[in-house]
């Protein structure tokens, strides 16, 4: 009997133990995620301030980049500007979480389609939103 | 003659009976907490991912709504248990435009999709690279394979549009394909459910969380200075409430669990494309 008791408890604590254990993921995962949507915003509105005039790319399907930062997590973001063929561009930003191993524990990306306006007396492009253009990418 | 000793006394045996009893209601009272807590736990747990489940279901459609002066509002109709909306997808680029055909790019970077494109089922949102802003065609018939000007990969996309509509659409402009959908809160006798139906096709609404409390999902629409929003038009952010309950179906042990209990979560959402 007692060791049949033992084992009820044994079974019942390790399910106990590994809900928890998925719980403890589950959080991870979603924590992970928010610093990485952070860090990728953190990109988009870096890039929201403009570039070289020399960044922009011509060719449909050209993409250059433009901000590569790191956020507190730690998080990475980058961004970059990539040319569609028309008037409007895309900025399309990205934003990762590492563990400390270096492995992706969440990831986001963004993109923001956007007009350019004439570069200013710095040379700098300064791009605007164009209506309806910001979607998270698969 | 020496006194043997056979048997037992009734004094021990009562003592035994006694203290087995005693041992085995505590065994099964000890078990009973275990495995009662272990189910309600469980449950809980299952409701709070449900919780999660149906918030990020609720910001993934109402994040990347948006309007424009030549489309309109991407949210249709609006109330507290429920919207109808325009959900998005596939997005792409075009690389050629005609009347009547426009011609989408295939390559994986330049063309994202969740699904094949439905005729009669969905619809394109284009944008005018002369002007800010967007025009929306059906789609008629089902996407042919094509070519760009340049040689590349190509969806051909009909739709009913002559030169006039075309004003403005031409390589470069992006794409967006979309359906409508709805999201609400709906009774399955005896439960509440938080499900999603397409606009287009007779399907019945699936759930996707619950069971939810009686109103367990509230809506409430805000203009971008947080007073109440009078027409889908003017909604800038949606704050929500979700109420959810456990169920036995959510947990795992062979004990029955408790009553259902509730849970509830808030939030706010931003529609990034609210201009």
């Amino acid at each position: 009997m007692a060791i049949a008791l033992l084992a009820t408890l044994g079974v019942i604590s390790l399910t106990g133990l590994a809900l928890a254990r998925a719980e403890r993921i589950a959080g991870l995962g979603a924590i992970s995620q928010v610093q990485a949507r952070a860090a990728a915003q953190a990109a988009l509105a870096a890039a929201l301030l403009g570039w070289s005039a020399s960044s922009t790319p011509v060719a449909p399907g050209e993409e250059r980049q433009l901000v590569d930062l790191v956020v507190p997590g730690p998080a990475t973001g980058r961004a970059s500007v990539r040319a569609l063929g028309g008037t409007v561009y895309a900025i399309r930003a990205s934003g990762a979480r590492l563990s400390q191993a270096g492995d992706s524990l969440g990831s986001v990306r963004l993109e923001l389609l956007v007009l350019l306006q004439a570069p200013d007396s710095f040379g700098t492009v300064h791009p605007r939103p164009y209506p309806r253009g910001w979607r998270q990418l698969p | 003659m020496p006194l043997t000793r056979r048997g037992i006394t009734l004094a021990e045996l009562l003592a035994a009976l006694t203290l087995t009893g005693w041992l085995g209601t505590l065994t099964t009272r000890l078990l009973g907490a275990a495995a009662f807590q272990l189910r309600d736990r469980s449950e809980r747990v299952s409701a709070e991912h449900n919780l999660r489940i149906a918030a990020g279901a609720l910001r993934s459609a109402l994040e990347p709504l948006g309007q424009d002066s030549l489309s309109g509002a991407d949210l249709l109709t609006s109330s507290p248990p429920g919207f109808t909306a325009r959900a998005v997808r596939a997005a792409g680029t075009l690389c050629a435009a005609s009347p009547g055909a426009l011609v989408v790019r295939a390559a994986p970077q330049w063309w994202s999709a969740s699904r094949d494109p439905v005729a009669g089922r969905d619809s394109l949102l284009v944008g005018r690279l002369d002007v800010p802003g967007w025009r929306s065609f059906p789609l008629q018939t089902a996407p042919l394979s094509a070519l760009c000007p340049d040689g590349s990969a190509a969806w051909n996309l009909s739709v009913t549009a002559d030169s006039a509509a075309l004003i403005g659409i031409g390589p470069g402009s992006p794409l967006r394909l979309f359906e409508g959908v709805e999201i609400r809160l709906y009774t399955s006798s005896p439960d509440q459910w938080t499900g999603l139906r397409l606009l287009a096709t007779t399907q019945a609404i699936q759930p996707f969380a619950g069971p939810m409390q009686s109103s367990g999902l509230s809506l409430s629409y805000e203009r971008r200075d947080g007073s109440p929003a009078g027409s889908p038009d003017e909604v800038a952010g949606v704050s929500f409430r979700l109420g959810m309950l456990t169920e036995r179906a959510g947990g795992v042990g062979l004990i029955r669990g408790p009553v259902p209990r509730a849970d509830s979560m808030s939030g706010f959402v931003v529609l990034q494309n609210h201009p």
